[in-house]
C-alpha cells in the first residue's frame, strides 16, 4: 500500500468516526416519547378509517349484509374515537 | 489501489457493525438517546462501507483487473460489459458481497425511514439486521474474501471468463431479483423479532412491514420466473420448471412468504393470526437462508447451482441458529401473542385466509421434504435417493388446485360470517361457468389435470369478474360515472384489494399455462439440407447451415422452414450450436452450447433445439417442441407483477386523515 492509499483510506475513516461519534458531543438525552405515542396512535386511526372505507365497500358490493355493517362500523367508530381522546390527551 | 480499498472498506464495515451492536446495546441498558443515534450512524456507516465495497469490486471486473483472484475466474478480455457486470454474483465470493450489499441498501432505508418511527422496536430492529450482516460480513472477510489477489507467479493477461449457461440477458435480471427477494425477508423478520422481544402484539409494525413484505414477495416472484424464463430459453429441455433443488429453494420461502402476505391482513384488520404470523415470517427467513445454504454448498445438484464450496455447515449452522433463537423466543413470548377473538364461522373470509395459509405451508413441506430427502437418505442409507418432477408432481398439482379453488372462493365470503343466502347468490353463477368448461372439455376428450385446471380457472376467474363488476356497479350508482371511469377509480381507491385480484387473475393465467404441459409433443432427428420431418401438425425443413466466428464464441446456425400440415409457411427459426472458448488448443476446455429459437403464440410454442452439427456432411440434429399455452405463463406473470404493484402503491393521504 503507498501512502496515497493510506491517506485515502485514513480520510474515509476519520470522516465515517466524526460522522458516527458527533450525538455523543451533546448533552445526554432521553427519547422522544410523546411524539412516539402520538405517531403510533395517527397510524392505527389510520388503519380503522381504512377498514371502514373496506367495510363501506364490501356493504355496497353486497359481500356484506347491513346488520354485520352497521355493527362493524360502530366499533370501528368507537375506536376510532378512543384513540381521538387519546391523541388530544397527549398533544394537549 | 483502489483494490486495497474495497478490501478495507470490507474491514472497517465489520468493526462498524460490532460497534453499532456495542452502541444500541449500551442504549438499550442505560436509555442515552445519544447512544441510540450514534447506533444509527454505525449502521449506516458499516452498510454504507459494504456498498462502497461491491462498487469497488464491479469496478475491478469492468476493468478486468486479473491480479485479483475472482476477476481472473469470471470474466476475460472477451467478456461483453455486461456479463463483467454480472460476474458479480456469478462465483461464490462476489454473491457473498452481493447480498450483503443488497441487505446494506435495505438496511440503509430502513434505518432512514424510521428515524423518528417506531423507538421502541428500531433498536432491536437495527440488532438483528447487523447480526445477518455480520455474518455475511464475516464470510466475505475472513472465508471467502472477493478481494484476494491472483496466486500465481507471473502476470495473469486474461481471465477464464463466464459461463456461457450465465452469458444471457435473463441471467443479468433474474439473480439479482432473487436476491433483493431473499435479503429482504430480512427486513420483516427483523422487526418480527423486535416485535417478540419488546412483546408489541399491535397491528403498527405489521402495517409497517406490509408494504417491506409485498415488495420483497414481488421481486422473489420476479426471480423465480425469471429463473423458469431463463431456463425455457437456455437449458433447452422445453420447460421452464423442473422441481429442480435450487428452484425448490426459492420457491418454498415464496410459498411461505405468500401465506405471509395473506395473513398479515389478518393481523392487521382483525388482530388475529399473530403467533401464526410470527411462525411463518421466521420460517420465511430461514427458508431464505436455506435456500442461499442449498444454492451455495454444492450439497445437491443443480443446473441453477454455478458454484460449490465448504460454505454450507457454515450456513447450515446459521439456519440453526436462527430457528433455535427465534422459535425459543416466540415460545417464551407466546402468551403475549395469543389472540382473545376466534374465528366465528367455517364461512368467513377469515378461515378462508387460513385455510389458504394452511395449504401454502402444506405445499412448502411437500417441496421441502421432496428436496432434502436425497440428502436424508444418503445420510441413513448411504445411497442418494433423488426425488424427481413426478413425486413433486403428484403432490403438489391436487395441492395447487385446492390453492387456485380457495383464491376463488375468499374474495366471495365476507368477513366474520356469510349467511347461506349469500353463499347461494357468490357461488351459483361461478360454478355453473366451471361445470360448463368441464362439459366442453370432457366433449373434447379432455380429462385428469387439465380438465380440473382450465375448469376451476373458469371458476376463479368468473368471480374476479363478478368482484370487479360488483364494484363497477356500485361506484356507477352512487357516483353516476362511467363504467370506464368506475373501472379506473375502483382501483385508485381500493388498491389493496383489486391489485390483490389482479394478481389473482395473473395466477388464474399461469395455471392455464401450466395446463398446456399435459399436451406437449416432441420429436428429434438429423436432417440435411432441404430435408422435412413432421411433430404434431407441422413440418419441418432445414433450408441452410452457415457458420461465423464471434467474439466469444464460435456459432454453427441453422435456417429451419416451418410449416403447417398443409404446406402454408409458418415461420423460420434460427437455432445455434456454439463453442465457446473455441479458440483454447485443449479441446476439453472449449464448451458447446445450444442456443434455441423459440416461435412463440399465444396457443402454443415451436420449441427447436439445434442439438449437434455434422459440418462435412452438411446435417445438422434437432429436437423440435410443441409447447402448448406456454405464452399464459408469461402473461399471467405480467398480471401477478402489476397486480402486486398496484396493491403495494402507497396512498395518498388527505390532510384530515393524518390530523
Amino acid at each position: 500500500m503507498n501512502w496515497n492509499d493510506a491517506i485515502l483510506i485514513f480520510i474515509i475513516f476519520v470522516s465515517m468516526a466524526w460522522y458516527v461519534i458527533q450525538p455523543m458531543m451533546g448533552s445526554p438525552i432521553s427519547k422522544p416519547s410523546n411524539d412516539e405515542n402520538v405517531n403510533a396512535y395517527t397510524r392505527q386511526k389510520i388503519i380503522l378509517m381504512d377498514q371502514i372505507k373496506e367495510l363501506e365497500m364490501d356493504y355496497e358490493i353486497g359481500t356484506l349484509n347491513k346488520n354485520d355493517f352497521i355493527q362493524q362500523r360502530n366499533q370501528f367508530k368507537r375506536d376510532i374515537s378512543t384513540l381521538l381522546q387519546k391523541i388530544k390527551s397527549q398533544t394537549s | 489501489m483502489i483494490p486495497v480499498a474495497g478490501a478495507v472498506s470490507l474491514n472497517l464495515s465489520l468493526a462498524f457493525a460490532i460497534l453499532t451492536l456495542f452502541a444500541i446495546g449500551f442504549y438499550i441498558r442505560y436509555n442515552d438517546f445519544r447512544l441510540f443515534l450514534t447506533g444509527q450512524r454505525l449502521s449506516l456507516a458499516s452498510s454504507g462501507l459494504s456498498v462502497i465495497s461491491t462498487i469497488i469490486l464491479t469496478n475491478e471486473l469492468i476493468l478486468g483487473n486479473f491480479d485479483l483472484d475472482y476477476v481472473a475466474h469470471y470474466t476475460s478480455n472477451e467478456t461483453p460489459l455486461l456479463y463483467k457486470i454480472t460476474a458479480l454474483w456469478a462465483g461464490q465470493s462476489g454473491s457473498m458481497l452481493f447480498w450483503l450489499a443488497i441487505l446494506s441498501i435495505y438496511a440503509i432505508i430502513v434505518v432512514l425511514q424510521n428515524r423518528k418511527e417506531h423507538h421502541l422496536l428500531m433498536p432491536w430492529v437495527i440488532i438483528v439486521i447487523t447480526i445477518v450482516q455480520l455474518f455475511f460480513l464475516g464470510m466475505t472477510n475472513f472465508v471467502t474474501n472477493p478481494f484476494e489477489p491472483t496466486n500465481a507467479d507471473f502476470i495473469v493477461m486474461n481471465g477464464n471468463g463466464l459461463n456461457p449457461l450465465l452469458q444471457n440477458p435473463t441471467m443479468a435480471i433474474h439473480p439479482p431479483m432473487l436476491y433483493l427477494g431473499y435479503v429482504g425477508f430480512t427486513i420483516p423478520f427483523a422487526f418480527a423479532i423486535a416485535a417478540l422481544i419488546k412483546k408489541d402484539a399491535s397491528s403498527l409494525w405489521i402495517k409497517t412491514i406490509r408494504r417491506w413484505t409485498l415488495v420483497t414477495w414481488l421481486f422473489l416472484g420476479i426471480g423465480i420466473i425469471l429463473g423458469g424464463w431463463w431456463a425455457y430459453l437456455e437449458l433447452g429441455w422445453g420447460g421452464y420448471w423442473a422441481w429442480d433443488p435450487v428452484e425448490n429453494a426459492s420457491f418454498m420461502p415464496w410459498l411461505t412468504g405468500t401465506a405471509f402476505v395473506h395473513s398479515i391482513i389478518i393481523q392487521e384488520k382483525k388482530n388475529m393470526l399473530k403467533i401464526w404470523n410470527m411462525i411463518l415470517i421466521i420460517l420465511t427467513f430461514t427458508l431464505c437462508i436455506f435456500g442461499t445454504f442449498l444454492t451455495r454448498s454444492g450439497v445437491m445438484s443443480s443446473v441453477h447451482s454455478f458454484t460449490a464450496s465448504g460454505l454450507g455447515p457454515l450456513f447450515f449452522g446459521f439456519v440453526i441458529l436462527i430457528l433455535i433463537v427465534s422459535y425459543s423466543l416466540l415460545y417464551v413470548r407466546r402468551k403475549h401473542f395469543q389472540t382473545e377473538k376466534q374465528l366465528e364461522s367455517f364461512t368467513s373470509r377469515e378461515s378462508g385466509f387460513l385455510f389458504n395459509n394452511v395449504v401454502f405451508v402444506v405445499m412448502c413441506f411437500a417441496v421441502f421434504w421432496g428436496t432434502i430427502f436425497p440428502v436424508i437418505s444418503e445420510a441413513v442409507r448411504g445411497t442418494k435417493i433423488t426425488v424427481g418432477a413426478p413425486f413433486f408432481n403428484q403432490i403438489n398439482i391436487p395441492i395447487g388446485l385446492i390453492l387456485l379453488f380457495l383464491t376463488g372462493v375468499g374474495p366471495l365470503l365476507a368477513w366474520r360470517n356469510t349467511s347461506k343466502e349469500s353463499l347461494i347468490k357468490n357461488f351459483t353463477f361461478p360454478l355453473i361457468v366451471a361445470f360448463i368448461i368441464v362439459g366442453l372439455l370432457l366433449a373434447l376428450d379432455i380429462t385428469g389435470n387439465a380438465m380440473m385446471t382450465l375448469s376451476l380457472s373458469g371458476f376463479v376467474f368468473t368471480t374476479i369478474v363478478i368482484e370487479f363488476w360488483r364494484g363497477i356497479r356500485a361506484r356507477t350508482r352512487k357516483f353516476d360515472e362511467s363504467i370506464i371511469s368506475a373501472f379506473i377509480k375502483l382501483i385508485q381507491k381500493n388498491r389493496s384489494r383489486y391489485g390483490g385480484y389482479i394478481s389473482h387473475l395473473g395466477i388464474v393465467l399461469m395455471f392455464v399455462g401450466f395446463s398446456g404441459h399435459a399436451f406437449d409433443i416432441e420429436d428429434e432427428w438429423g436432417l440435411q439440407i432441404g430435408a422435412k420431418e413432421t411433430v404434431g401438425n407441422y413440418e419441418i425443413e432445414l433450408d441452410a447451415l452457415s457458420e461465423e466466428e464471434r467474439p466469444n464464441h464460435y456459432a454453427y446456425i441453422a435456417n429451419l422452414n416451418i410449416y403447417t400440415s398443409g404446406g402454408e409457411f409458418v415461420t423460420d427459426l434460427h437455432p445455434e450450436k456454439r463453442i465457446y472458448f473455441h479458440r483454447d488448443p485443449n479441446p476439453d476446455k472449449r464448451q458447446p452450447h445450444s442456443e434455441l429459437d423459440i416461435y412463440s403464440t399465444i396457443v402454443r410454442d415451436i420449441y427447436s433445439i439445434f442439438t449437434g452439427v455434422d459440418p462435412k456432411n452438411q446435417v445438422g440434429y434437432f429436437k423440435i417442441m410443441i409447447n402448448p399455452l406456454v405464452q399464459w405463463v408469461w402473461i399471467g406473470s405480467y398480471f401477478l407483477i402489476i397486480g402486486t404493484v398496484i396493491a403495494m402503491w402507497p396512498v395518498k393521504r388527505g390532510k384530515n386523515e393524518l390530523e
